[in-house]
């Protein structure tokens, strides 16, 4: 009987901020571990909160095979690989005035603005195991700074947010970042006559990717269903999930069932060529695919697809100002949005500043965009690239000839 | 039992959580397990600061109440605090379950109510995948406090969904359809065979026949569970009242009895409704209650945790609420409901005479401007509804579109669900609910 053990340990220190004030600290803990057995083509799990007996665990998971659920007896290859990122960032006695420093700061520097939710240390250890002798670990730190910022006297639940996780806390950086959306936020501009590009993040990519699901592809239902191996899009566009260690916060480089991809990476997308599909050891087997390390299990559930960690578009660490310029839409709120079955996406844009040149100069009016997703990352496409309007926070974003719908 | 400290306001929560959870696809089944987790959620308030921990080491629960004594400061005063006077100290148990529970039903029968409806998905020539899902969860809360508060409560939910992708030649369709009740037998009684055959069917409708819309204003017409994610979106969020703390102005500008809405207009949410809104006291203890949010198009409340009631000098409503106990309390909503009005539904549709019908929603979303998804929906003609249509979303400026409601159909429906829920911060899902009449809004962003 082959077995997988997975362990997850992770702690937190929260602070929230409520009206621009430290108003409360959070201190959580958890350590969860899952037992999954295989025998006959079959699959038994059984999982544990907190510490406790392996064994008794071992058999919750082996009595669990009564159950019946086919799933291939596919264990890793015996590779070995532990990284550690866990660096101090900030110390837990310090953390509540670090917290109150930068609240106290960003009350006096943006006095029109009333800034809250949460700051975050978070620390994680997963570790993976098995009986072909499969042994990864991963652990890691990160600063999570997770601000909703409302113009005072706005009817809004929030009018923007700032969002950025990572290894090192500059508050210096978090204020400059911020004040490039805020010392501009007044300058009310119109909604320019001519049609400019628009500039945006990566989430309407994300409605296309439960077309790229293996069992979804397989059954003829998706968006891109018999068009394995053509050229999609533009060649410079790469989809794919990146996993090198470091590169993302919090993310290890192995999936929920000791995946690993070669060079840690995989693509779906590769010079505009649709090239691969999400899958997990169960629809890897059934339908003889590589794995994509898509493997996803909540706690004590049989693995499914659905770990898209790492996804990206691939800047290939192109900066935004090297690669546009000229004046153009960035989009910083959008309101939900999605596509439709045959590829338009269209969304509702809260707030929109105009670009010029590397520069936030001023707010415009509510709008909405729409495209069809083969064009904006087709023939509309105009960059992909890291935006370096911020300096602390990571965004990649798309730069694409989209449709506007004023209001 | 916990050695409260003088100085300081304290609770402890606990949640004992029971879950089912079974998924075939294709017919072939790929989960099906039962677990059960306990955790605790202590909370400890000196007047200035709170202080939170979550553990999973029930035994230590007193060690974790001290550790954050320790960084709070003792207040002699703390039970003239504002916040602290407006916490409730009930002392009840109300376990309305014990005699239905969830827990007593095997996962085998559990397993066969999805089996006998999952063949029905093959009526359609064109379904080409088809994901059956059963979910059901029991809790039972222990919550006490520093004030005497003692409770005990319990609250179940169960739910069956099938999520069919239907194919021909280059066109796609997907959606799902299931139920949600609070015990078995009512969900065996409403999740049928039947009810999948015409879902099965009204999506070949989709695949074969849906058409592109000309993006604009149109007027459109929600279904009861679209007007209720609406209801929901639009202003349900903006009533959390956490939202105008220490904001001045928008307690200026968000006065009761300010005319928000159409005069046909009231919302109102409940803890009391059955349900997956349904929760009989909050997370720090404070009994449920109905709240009126919009009356006759006035706004008549806003919802509530001791914090902001205290902030804004009103009464808590019982909307402090948490997903589980790794999270602390914040105001959230419980079932959202429009009220419903007295035009017969037919009534309503034959008054439109170009515009759509959204029958179903993916999601939706909700700031100054409210967003909804939907994944059926119809073009009305001459007031009758004709065909599909493929909407990516429809949207509108949540006060301008509160005014355009021009017809509230007379009765309204609640709609429950287990899979899913409501997000707000880093807290998602929370179990709520939500619904209302079908609702006529005269003009609405359709993209």
């Amino acid at each position: 009987m082959n077995k997988q053990k997975i362990v997850e340990k992770s702690r937190s220190y929260a602070a929230t901020l409520a009206a621009g004030e430290v108003s409360s600290l959070r201190i959580k803990e958890d350590e969860k571990t899952v037992i999954r057995v295989y025998e006959d083509g079959k699959i038994g799990v059984a999982g544990r909160i907190g510490e406790g007996d392996d064994e008794a665990l071992e058999a919750q998971a082996a009595a669990a095979l009564v159950q019946n659920i086919p799933y291939p007896d596919a264990m890793c290859g015996g590779e070995k690989r532990h990284i550690d990122l866990v660096k101090d960032i900030i110390p837990e006695d310090e953390f509540l005035n670090t917290v109150r420093h930068l609240a106290s700061r960003l009350k006096e520097r943006f006095p029109d603005f009333i800034f809250s939710d949460k700051f975050a240390i978070e620390e994680e250890a997963v570790s993976y195991s098995d009986s072909a002798d499969t042994d990864l670990s991963y652990a890691d730190k990160a600063v999570l700074v997770g601000l909703s910022i409302k113009s005072a006297g706005s009817a809004n639940i929030m009018d923007l947010g700032y969002y950025a996780r990572k290894r090192h806390y500059d508050e210096d950086a978090v204020v400059e970042d911020i004040a490039k959306l805020l010392d501009v936020y007044s300058n009310k501009l119109p909604l320019p006559e001519e049609k400019l590009p628009v500039i945006m993040d990566m989430s309407f990519v994300q409605h296309a990717l439960s077309h790229v699901v293996a069992e979804m592809y397989a059954s003829g239902a998706s968006l891109f269903a018999g068009k394995l191996g053509q050229k999609l899009f533009d060649e410079c566009v790469n989809i794919l999930i990146d996993r090198t260690p470091g590169k993302n916060e919090l993310s290890p480089f192995f999936d929920s069932e000791g995946v690993t991809l070669e060079g840690d990476k995989f693509y779906f997308v590769k010079d505009g060529v649709f090239c691969g599909l999400a899958t997990y050891r169960r629809s890897a087997a059934m339908l003889n695919l590589p794995l994509s390390g898509c493997g996803y299990a909540d706690f004590d559930a049989v693995p499914q697809c659905g770990n898209f960690r790492g996804i990206e578009l691939d800047t290939k660490g192109k900066k935004l100002s090297e690669v546009f310029s000229g004046k153009a839409i960035y989009v910083s709120v959008t309101s939900g949005g999605d596509m439709t079955p045959d590829g338009k996406f269209a969304t509702p844009v809260m707030l929109a500043y105009l670009y010029d040149n590397g520069k936030l100069v001023g707010t415009l009016p509510e709008f909405g965009v729409s495209g069809n997703i083969f064009d904006l990352l087709g023939k509309d496409l105009i960059a992909i690239a890291k935006n370096d309007v911020y300096g602390y926070m990571d965004e990649d974003v798309v730069v694409a000839n989209f449709n506007i719908d004023k209001k | 039992m916990y050695k409260f400290r003088e100085g300081f306001y304290s609770d402890v929560r606990v949640e004992e959580r029971f879950i089912t959870s079974i998924r075939y696809r294709n017919g072939v089944l790929e989960e099906s397990k039962q677990s059960t987790v306990k955790k605790a959620f202590i909370r400890v308030y000196d007047g200035t600061m709170w202080y939170y921990a979550s553990t999973y080491r029930l035994a230590a629960v007193q060690e974790e109440l001290d550790k954050l004594y320790a960084m709070a400061t003792a207040n002699t005063a703390v039970e003239d605090d504002p916040v602290v006077e407006r916490l409730q100290a009930n002392r009840e148990t109300d376990i309305k379950f014990a005699d239905n529970c969830i827990k007593d039903v095997s996962i085998e029968r559990k397993r066969k109510l999805l089996e006998d409806v999952l063949s029905a998905a093959g009526s359609s020539e064109y379904v080409k995948m088809c994901v059956g899902l059963y979910s059901d969860r029991y809790s039972v809360y222990e919550f006490c406090s520093s004030k005497g508060a003692d409770i005990k409560y319990d609250m179940q939910l169960c739910g069956a969904r099938v999520a069919l992708a239907l194919a021909e030649g280059e066109e796609n369709f997907s959606d799902s359809e299931g139920c949600t009740e609070n015990s078995f037998e009512k969900l065996a009684a409403s999740f049928t065979a039947g009810k999948i055959e015409e879902f099965a069917a009204e999506l070949e409708n989709f695949l074969l026949h849906a058409k592109s819309v000309q993006a604009g204003v149109y007027p459109v017409i929600l279904s009861p569970l679209v007007a209720g994610v609406f209801a929901h979106e639009s202003f349900g969020h903006k009533s959390e009242a956490d939202f105008m703390l220490g904001d001045e102005t928008m307690k200026r500008e968000w006065t009761l009895g300010k005319k928000v809405g159409a005069d046909m207009l009231s919302i109102y949410d409940s803890g009391a409704e059955d349900g997956s809104g349904y929760v009989p006291f909050d997370d720090e203890g404070t009994r449920t209650q109905k709240t009126y949010l919009i009356k006759n198009g006035v706004l008549a409340g806003r919802l509530h945790s001791a914090e902001t009631a205290a902030d804004l000098g009103e009464d808590p409503t019982g909307n402090a609420r948490a997903i589980n106990c790794e999270f602390e309390p914040i105001v959230r909503m419980t079932s959202t409901v429009i009220e419903a009005g007295n035009t017969p539904v037919d009534e309503l549709f034959a008054r439109v005479k170009h515009g759509y019908f959204i029958k179903s929603y993916k999601h939706g979303s909700g700031m100054s401007t409210f967003t909804i998804a939907p994944n059926r929906a119809y073009e009305i003609i001459d007031g009758k509804i004709g065909d599909p249509v493929k909407i990516a979303v429809i949207s509108g400026n949540v006060f301008e579109t509160l005014n355009l409601i021009d017809g509230l159909s007379d009765k309204a429906e609640i709609s429950s669900s287990i899979f899913g829920g409501c997000g707000k911060n880093e807290q998602f899902p929370l179990n709520v609910s939500f619904g209302g009449p079908y609702v006529s809004v005269s003009k609405m962003n359709v993209q």
